[in-house]
């Protein structure tokens, strides 16, 4: 088996980039969105009333690190040091379901309070945009799982290795999403 | 006891079950032809045969000719559509017709989404699964199991449009595009619009996974030699088609979504209430909407860019200026969307960008229509049946493209907004460009597909059926659209005079019925006497690029040694050189029984070929019961849909060994035994 | 080689941290930097474009492709169709709701 497995040039790889770019349209497409429906607020709660930044930073702060804690694992897969790469991909688990789970009390937070999807376009479209990238997220978490399998009932061929390069790829480009989610959602919600 | 009914129906109930004349009909006839099917299969022995080689099939070819299979089925369903409207509105003034106004408003509906989604797609994505690889010198696409999954979804996707005769009776009543807030659950509470939005969500993403396949196809897997220039136009058309594919096509797939939200969850993206915005809805669903219908024609303005030169024996004229208006075409098409609702309000200067922009793409048309028509000048054209399609297109094109930027000015637009001249001219790009250039495509590859050719004779018959039925059903409502007739009409007053104009419309298409009667003929007597038309050489137009360069139809590994390519056109340039021993060409047509260049059985390579993989089609069944679930609100059958979806997912992405290896050996014996079959 | 990619995953993740916290101080305390409301969004913004970049370059490797740069061009297409997106559908309905609906 060759030392170093390079997958940066598979075809795979190209090909989940072009997948990566039409989920980077959908999510423009719920920025609009949110945008155009920022002030349809139909008398209820606006942003500025609801977003506490403490634990938006917590979150954001989490998810940037579990990107670089997953970087990590991904160097660790291509040493072949199989329980670092554990190791680094069980943090970023773990900080992947920290980050889920604020996010979900702030969900939960927000109904107790009445502002719910329902009361109005600004709130639909709030939650549209953070629960889709919640969704991906979860499903980034179960990818993780997966992978650690991989990691250990797989032998780490090109095949495999290019899977987890995919995953990392797929989680980094997470945290992209939501350095917009930060600023566009929170920031600016914040500062009007 | 209720509750527990509810949990487990969700909102099917016996009222479901088909109980009007029409969904009666069809669920019987669904199920007639499933048995009769069935029963063949059975006597014939065949079910193994259809499994393993077709439907779990992994080959682009296979793929192509199931997707033209299924096309062909949808086009007779949104045929009968069509037909169903034209004698409607012949028959509707002063009088109610002989269908309810609701069920007329279904009926445009289910026209429109399957004649643009399932039939022209469909047709195209067929024709692209078999050419593209052949023309670009590869094996097979860059994702096999991709390919296959995708097209299943279109499958399903296909299926659940058509399940409201068997399960549900009413269809959405929205038109095709189901504009909110008409399409919310305020206005619209029955699961019709539910049955739409699913359709569409699984045979989008079809569609996404077939673009993405294509796109990486064509970008990596290109035989030695071909460079971005050197590429066949029917190749460079469908990559720009596939770049709008993967832009517009996540905008649609997010925009029903929030519909669906709307309607599932009660939120208020586009309701009347709580702050909804209606208008933002044509904002995003003409954003995917207009580069929609460059996906649809620019693959048919390559495949003509192939015929024109091909039948005009000569390399096409001003090939840089032609990609460059492909490209241009794709870039501006993205920039135009306003064009579909000028009347909604956003004032002068928005509508006067979209108005010019509009305008603008006028100018890379006109280039490919000058090109065209430059390729045939001085050169020897050859009066083929395609060659009439091309013609017939170009006529058609100039009327379409004269109205449409007749219609690129704001104020001329608001005079027939929504009338039937819009509807004329959608209908004249649509028909005109995309189904005739469909028609021209699939009489020039035929050949290459079956490896006979079709009968010309009855060809240009139904050729002349079709242009003639379709001017005389189209030009008629030009001028209904100008006297003020507006589209989606179940009835009228007599006194306004279009009644004539509706019949003659009707009278076209029965002409166009017999078009197609014609080419159904056509395709029997062409089966029957194929025996004098079989296509021994591979290549029966004298053509030039690469897929005339291997048998037909092509082995399953399409060219046992890959060619390397050095020129545009270069089967052309092959039989030029000699390389490709036999006659020059040129010289007579068509060619006969020149032989194919001689490969010593060192040459041959083993070759790794995709297996077959029956997941493509668990993954669609599964999320076929998701959709379904979903637009009754079952949420248990929801769950083991998506679970299901999930882990079938999961075990594919285990599953390394998704090919084969085909020894050299037995490549040169299969080779061989062409030869064999080919000269005796 | 991976001695020099560990070091870029590092180096991103310091400047991706430092400019997330900036921003966040921004937004919690414009007046702190004597910023207008409007002002810092244009900030935050900008900080949220160059983190963007910085993410692109040191975490998905943009641009390290061997070969044409294919990935880099899709990206960077991409970019374009999401400005088209949102910019031309705020305009858009900034337009449409003047015009149509002057109570709001």
């Amino acid at each position: 088996m060759e030392e170093n497995i390079k997958v940066e040039d598979d075809i795979k790889v190209f090909g989940f980039w072009i997948y990566l770019m039409t989920d980077l349209i959908i999510f423009a497409v719920l920025f609009a969105c949110f945008i155009v429906l920022r002030n349809s607020t139909f008398g209820g709660p606006s942003g500025h009333e609801l977003f506490r930044m403490s634990s938006v930073l917590i979150e954001t702060l989490a998810l940037l690190t579990s990107s670089f804690t997953c970087s990590l694992a991904m160097f660790e897969i291509q040493q072949k040091r199989k329980n670092m790469a554990t190791f680094w991909f069980a943090v970023t688990f773990a900080l992947g379901m920290v980050f889920l789970f604020i996010e979900f009390s702030e969900f939960s937070e927000l109904m107790d309070k009445g502002a719910n999807w329902q009361r109005s376009a600004f709130l639909s479209a709030f939650f549209t945009l953070v629960g889709t990238h919640g969704l991906h997220i979860s499903v980034g978490l179960l990818w993780i799982i997966i992978a650690i399998f991989r990691v250990w009932l797989r032998p780490l061929s090109a095949f495999n290795v290019c899977n987890i390069f995919r995953l990392v790829l797929f989680w980094h480009f997470l945290d992209l999403v939501w350095i917009f989610i930060f600023t566009v959602v929170y920031g600016t919600g914040h500062l009007l | 006891m209720e509750n527990m009914e509810k949990f487990i129906f969700g909102k099917l109930t016996l009222d479901a079950l088909p109980h009007l004349w029409y969904t009666i009909g069809a669920t019987a006839s669904i199920l007639l032809m499933g048995i009769v099917f069935a029963i063949i299969l059975t006597k014939t022995k065949l079910w193994g045969w259809l499994w393993h080689e077709w439907l779990t099939s992994t080959d682009p070819k296979k793929i192509g000719t199931m997707y033209l299979i299924f096309a062909a089925l949808m086009f007779f369903r949104g045929l009968i559509d069509a037909g169903m409207i034209w004698i409607q509105q012949a028959m509707a003034a002063d009088s109610t017709g002989y269908l309810s106004a609701d069920h007329f408003q279904q009926i445009f509906t289910s026209h429109g989404d399957i004649m643009v989604f399932f039939v022209t797609m469909g047709i195209f994505f067929g024709l692209m699964n078999w050419i593209i690889p052949l023309q670009i010198g590869a094996r097979d696409l860059a994702y096999p199991f991709v390919n296959s999954l995708g097209f299943w979804l279109t499958v399903a996707g296909g299926i659940l449009i058509n399940l409201f005769f068997v399960v549900g009776g009413d269809f959405a009543n929205t038109g095709w595009l189901a504009p909110a807030p008409l399409s919310e659950l305020e206005f619209n509470p029955g699961v019709g619009v539910d049955y739409l939005i699913w359709s569409l969500q699984l045979s989008g993403l079809g569609s996404l996974l077939a673009g993405i396949n294509f796109i990486v196809t064509i970008i990596k897997e290109r035989a030695p030699g071909m460079t971005l220039m050197k590429m066949p136009l029917f190749v460079w058309t469908s990559l720009c088609g596939m770049l709008l594919i993967i832009t517009a096509f996540p905008v649609l797939t997010a925009t029903t979504l929030l519909l669906w939200l709307d309607r599932f969850f009660g939120m208020h993206f586009f309701t009347t209430g709580f702050g909804g915005n209606q208008m933002m809805y044509f904002n995003l669903i003409w954003m995917w909407g207009h580069p929609e219908v460059y996906i649809l024609v620019l693959p048919a303005f390559g495949l003509y860019s192939e015929i024109v030169a091909t039948f005009s024996q000569k390399k096409i004229a001003g090939y840089t200026s032609m990609v460059i208006a492909a490209l241009s075409i794709t870039a501006l098409s993205y920039l135009v969307w306003l064009h579909h609702f000028f009347t909604m309000g956003a004032g002068a200067d928005v509508n006067s960008f979209f108005g010019i922009v509009t305008m603008l793409i006028a100018i890379p048309s006109g280039v490919q229509v000058f090109n065209w028509i430059l390729t045939m000048y001085k050169g020897k054209v050859i009066f083929a049946s395609p060659m009439y399609w091309f013609m017939g297109f170009v006529a058609t094109f100039m009327l379409g493209g004269m109205t449409g930027v007749f219609m690129a000015s704001p104020p001329a637009d608001f005079q027939v907004h929504n009338s039937l001249f819009l509807i004329a001219h959608f209908h004249t790009m649509i028909v005109g460009v995309a189904l005739f250039g469909s028609f021209a495509g699939i009489t020039y590859w035929f050949p290459k597909i079956m490896g006979f050719t079709l009968n010309e004779r009855l060809g240009k018959y139904a050729f002349w059926l079709w242009l003639i039925g379709f001017f005389v059903s189209f030009i008629p409502l030009y001028l209904l659209g100008f006297k003020g007739a507006t589209r989606r009409l179940d009835h009228y007053a007599a006194s306004t005079d279009w009644q004539p104009l509706y019949i003659t419309a009707a009278i076209g298409f029965i002409i166009i019925t017999c078009g197609i009667l014609m080419q159904i003929y056509q395709l029997i007597v062409s089966i029957k006497e194929r025996k004098l038309h079989l296509d021994t050489t591979g290549d029966p137009w004298n053509g030039r690029t690469l897929e005339w360069s291997t048998t037909s139809p092509p082995p399953h590994y399409n060219f046992a040694v890959i060619p390397t390519v050095s020129g545009r056109d270069p089967f052309w340039e092959m039989k030029l050189q000699g390389v490709q021993k036999g006659r020059r060409p040129g010289k007579d047509y068509p060619q006969k029984n020149y032989p194919e260049k001689e490969y010593s059985e060192k040459e041959y390579k083993d070759i790794l070929l995709p297996k077959n993989t029956a997941m493509g089609i668990y993954i669609s069944a599964f999320a076929f019961v998701f959709g379904f679930a979903v637009v009754w609100h079952i949420l248990w059958l929801a769950t083991i849909g998506l679970v299901g979806t999930i882990v079938c997912v999961i075990i594919i992405s285990f599953d390394e060994h998704r090919e084969y290896i085909l020894p050299a050996a037995e490549v040169a014996q299969n080779e061989a035994s062409i030869k064999s079959l080919v000269q005796g | 080689m991976y001695q020099k990619t560990l070091s870029l995953r590092i180096f991103g993740f310091i400047a991706s941290f430092i400019l997330t916290v900036a921003a966040f101080l921004i937004i919690i305390h414009p007046g702190l930097f004597h910023l207008e409301n409007r002002a810092a969004i244009v900030i935050i913004l900008s900080l949220a474009l160059l983190q963007f970049i910085i993410q692109s370059i040191f975490f998905l490797d943009l641009g390290r492709e061997t070969g044409p740069q294919w990935i880099l061009a899709f990206f960077i297409s991409t970019l374009f169709i999401i400005l088209i997106i949102v910019f031309f559908s705020i305009w858009i309905m900034d337009h449409l709701n003047y015009n149509m609906m002057p109570m709001s």
